[in-house]
């Protein structure tokens, strides 16, 4: 079993699988807070001024790959709409455009998400290096 | 047959899942219970079950034939939405540990209030998108079996509310296999045989033209435009025929404002004595107008205010268009091309590759000409014809079909502006529906959140190349559709057109139980959230035994449905495609600001949010329901009310954080320690 779970709130069945209930059943009546929080002050004693960078570098990585989606997704229709270019070249018969929104996306989706997963991955697993010098 | 049979397995199957799943059930946990050790690639295949939903299935390929490739933006947004979920929220969220979006509304800002806001706005996107799934269910099994439409939508309904699949990660799992195998099989046959004998002609033409002789029956009511020169026999008596033929030669006859009514109401006598007083009583707002034959001496033109045509029983007009408010005006072309002798119609029609028996009531309708039908009324259209226009209704031909934002039509105006709201809507709505976030938690942490994300956004991209495909093979394969409507239903109806036969039925029962898959799994996981949200949000008090929270939550859940069979009762006339991109549009402008702003921004209050939901969410509801249930409208208020998500996302964020920066004293006191646990990084497991 992985030891990973930030709450550390979730019962373990006798299979010694972990089920997650849901908390409505259990944790949260109405009026109350719907989640624990054990370690209130957060698991590493993080510093609001460390917390903050953190935040920062992992916002700003999110925002640099947000921004080729958005360009791309605004810059494609303007584009289409403004050019023929795409209209009116066809590959077996299938217009450009078709192509490129039909099928084309798909790829850029994929290459953002499987890059930012990595990207991000490292830029967590250094923080957590950092962490362990200081 | 044997599309049935799919039906019924797939139905079958899916309450013994259910019932099986409530009898090992103990309390509601077990609703929503899940092996925390799933990997991602089983965990992105449950969440695509249960994302992959009518609107996809059926819907978008049914969009795709009749708007051409503008909306090919929808499956682009739809996947795209995982992507800035991945990038904005899914790890800090799953660290979080709420499990759905109105416990993190509580949870991170601090507010019952706003939990509750939350919890009605989960109801309203969930009955929003519910209903589409009806109306998918309803067309299916009216498709497939010719029952009324009414019989499927209850059918889901009672399956969901008594069985369903309760977010078993293993059947939702399954579930996108079953849709994803079932659309790329039947495309790929249907590829194969279909474009082998025509290419890829539904590109490059001028409208759809049928291939071989169609009989298109038609209710009563509808006007028809022909395009071409199409046949029709007239579903009235062998009476009304007979006074049709009169004046089937007729010369244009004109019914304008300003002239009387007098002549019309002395020919009454005359209409009756031919025996046509056995007449479709008009339509609310609709008149059937039975043009008088010339040799009546008709003036050329008179005013026929609605109630006197009501009030005169006249019905059943060739060619009647409505000009303004209660006046009339009657278009009939001359036709002379018709043979008097029925033997000799019927080879006429036979020689345009249209085998009929009815020639002694064959009429034609030329070019340009309008037809009001009656009841039973059956098209001919020949051979190579276009299929004619239906009035009123939104089709796209020619280039508009086949070029991106190409020059608006009248009901849809600006589409480019569209086409940009459709991916804004899309693209942030995805992460504020009710029954995806609750998936995320079958994730240990994090990071694997992220992993399943990856593999979602392939997974649906591997699904969403296959229902366009099905759309263009019904331009060119069933282009009735565009005149009956009926074209949600053109995936199950291409096997029959291209393959026929055994292999035919046989594609038809494996999409039918794909279909059925696809309306089971989201219809499901809809109610669990919409009960959820009834049960424990809103419902004002919380007992705390474990049982009698089980049968609150099934009492919700039946509810639910009620509520969601209901409207979906009355979803008919909309396109499910536009159904499932209105839910994702106030999904974007509600909940959308709230986790973004809530995962990222410190001085977030709860009284921002409050007010970033209502208005944004409010816009979004308001523009939806004015179109749905309002007059028509032209222009930019049409275009801006049918995709509200361009306007009313930004209005969201604007009131989230004018209403947090004016209300900076209501700042959680424990926000650090909140974001703090969300953005924190997970020990990676060392192993050994």
């Amino acid at each position: 079993m992985n030891n990973s779970d930030p709450g550390g709130t979730r019962p373990v069945t006798r299979s010694g699988r972990t089920v997650v209930t849901h908390p409505r059943t259990v944790a949260t009546r109405l009026g109350r807070d719907p989640l624990e929080l054990p370690d209130i002050e957060s698991p590493s004693g993080l510093s609001e001024l460390a917390l903050k960078a953190l935040m920062g570098a992992q916002l700003r990585m999110g925002l640099r790959y947000l921004a080729v989606i958005v360009f791309s997704l605004t810059a494609v229709p303007l584009l289409m709409a403004n050019t023929t270019v795409l209209a009116e070249q066809t590959l077996f018969g299938i217009p450009a455009a078709w192509l490129v929104i039909g099928a084309g996306f798909f790829p850029l989706l994929l290459g953002v998400a499987v890059s930012y997963t990595r990207s991000i991955a490292r830029l967590e697993a250094a923080y957590l290096n950092v962490l362990d010098r200081t | 047959m044997i599309p049935i049979i799919a039906i019924a397995i797939v139905a079958v199957t899916s309450t013994v899942l259910g019932a099986l799943s409530l009898r090992v059930a103990r309390s509601t946990s077990d609703f929503l219970v899940a092996s925390r050790s799933v990997r991602p690639a089983l965990n992105a295949s449950a969440i695509c079950g249960e994302y992959l939903s009518a609107g996809t299935f059926l819907g978008l390929a049914g969009l795709v034939m009749t708007f051409g490739v503008d909306m090919l933006w929808y499956p682009v947004g739809y996947t795209a939405g995982y992507v800035i979920l991945l990038l904005l929220v899914a790890a800090p969220l799953r660290r979080f540990g709420a499990y759905t979006i109105p416990e993190f509304a509580q949870g991170r800002l601090g507010s019952l209030l706003l939990r509750r806001i939350s919890a009605g706005f989960v109801l309203l996107i969930g009955w929003m998108y519910l209903l589409p799934q009806m109306k998918g269910a309803g067309i299916t099994v009216a498709t497939l079996t010719g029952a009324p439409y009414w019989v499927g939508v209850i059918l889901v309904a009672v399956i969901v509310a008594f069985g369903g699949m309760r977010g078993i990660t293993f059947v939702q799992a399954f579930q996108y296999f079953v849709k994803v195998s079932a659309l790329s099989s039947a495309a790929i046959v249907l590829l194969i045989v279909g474009f082998g004998v025509s290419g890829v002609r539904a590109f490059g033409a001028d409208g759809p033209r049928v291939r071989e002789c169609l009989r298109i029956p038609m209710s009563a009511g509808k006007t028809i435009k022909a395009t071409d020169k199409i046949f029709f026999t007239r579903g009235q008596s062998k009476s009304s025929m007979a006074l049709l033929k009169r004046f089937e030669n007729a010369e244009n006859v004109r019914i304008t404002a300003g002239a009387s009514i007098a002549d019309l109401a002395r020919n009454r006598a005359l209409i009756e004595s031919l025996g046509t007083n056995q007449l479709v009583k008009p339509a609310a707002d609709q008149i059937h107008l039975l043009t008088s034959p010339t040799s009546l001496t008709l003036p050329t033109s008179l005013t026929l205010p609605t109630s006197q045509a009501r009030a005169l029983g006249v019905t059943s007009a060739l060619g009647v268009t409505r000009m303004g408010k209660g006046n009339l005006s009657i278009s009939m072309p001359a036709d002379q091309t018709l043979p008097a002798n029925s033997a000799e119609r019927m080879s006429l029609a036979a020689s345009k590759g249209c085998d009929i028996n009815e020639g002694s009531l064959l009429r034609s309708l030329p070019r340009g000409a309008t037809l009001f039908t009656s009841q039973n009324d059956i098209l001919v259209v020949p051979k190579g014809a276009q299929v004619p226009r239906l009035v009123g209704s939104a089709r796209v031909d020619g280039k508009a079909w086949e070029r991106p934002f190409a020059s608006g039509s009248k009901s849809r105006p600006h589409p480019l502006y569209a086409g940009y709201s459709l991916i804004i809507g899309t693209f942030l709505g995805t992460m504020g529906l009710p029954h995806i976030l609750v998936r995320f938690y079958t994730n240990p942490d994090g990071p694997a959140t992220r992993k399943t994300i990856v593999v979602v956004v392939s997974l649906l991209a591997i699904y969403y190349l296959w229902p366009p495909i099905y759309g263009v093979l019904g331009r060119m394969w069933a282009p009735d559709l565009l005149l009956t409507g009926k074209t949600d239903a053109v995936v199950l109806l291409l096997p029959q057109r291209i393959v026929g036969g055994l292999g035919g039925q046989l594609l038809t029962g494996v999409l039918a139980a794909g279909a059925f898959a696809a309306f089971l799994s989201t219809a499901s996981g809809l109610l669990i959230s919409v009960a959820g949200a009834i049960s424990h949000d809103l419902a004002r008090s919380s007992s705390p035994a474990g049982t009698s929270i089980v049968r609150r939550f099934r009492q919700a859940a039946i509810i639910a449905a009620i509520v969601a069979a209901l409207l979906g009762l009355r979803a008919e006339r909309f396109e499910i495609n536009v159904l499932v991109g209105w839910a994702f549009a106030i999904a974007a402008s509600s909940f959308c600001p709230l986790l973004i702003l809530g995962v990222w921004w410190r001085r977030f209050t709860w009284v921002g949010a409050t007010a970033g939901m209502l208005a944004g969410g409010g816009a979004a509801a308001v523009a939806i329901f004015t179109v749905m249930l309002g007059p028509k409208l032209n222009g930019w208020p049409a275009a801006l009310l049918a995709q509200p998500a361009a306007w009313t996302v930004p209005i969201a964020f604007v009131a989230c954080i004018a209403g947090s920066l004016l209300s900076q004293s209501k700042v959680p006191a424990d926000t650090h320690a909140r974001l703090a646990r969300m953005h924190t990084p997970e020990r990676p497991v060392r192993s050994q």
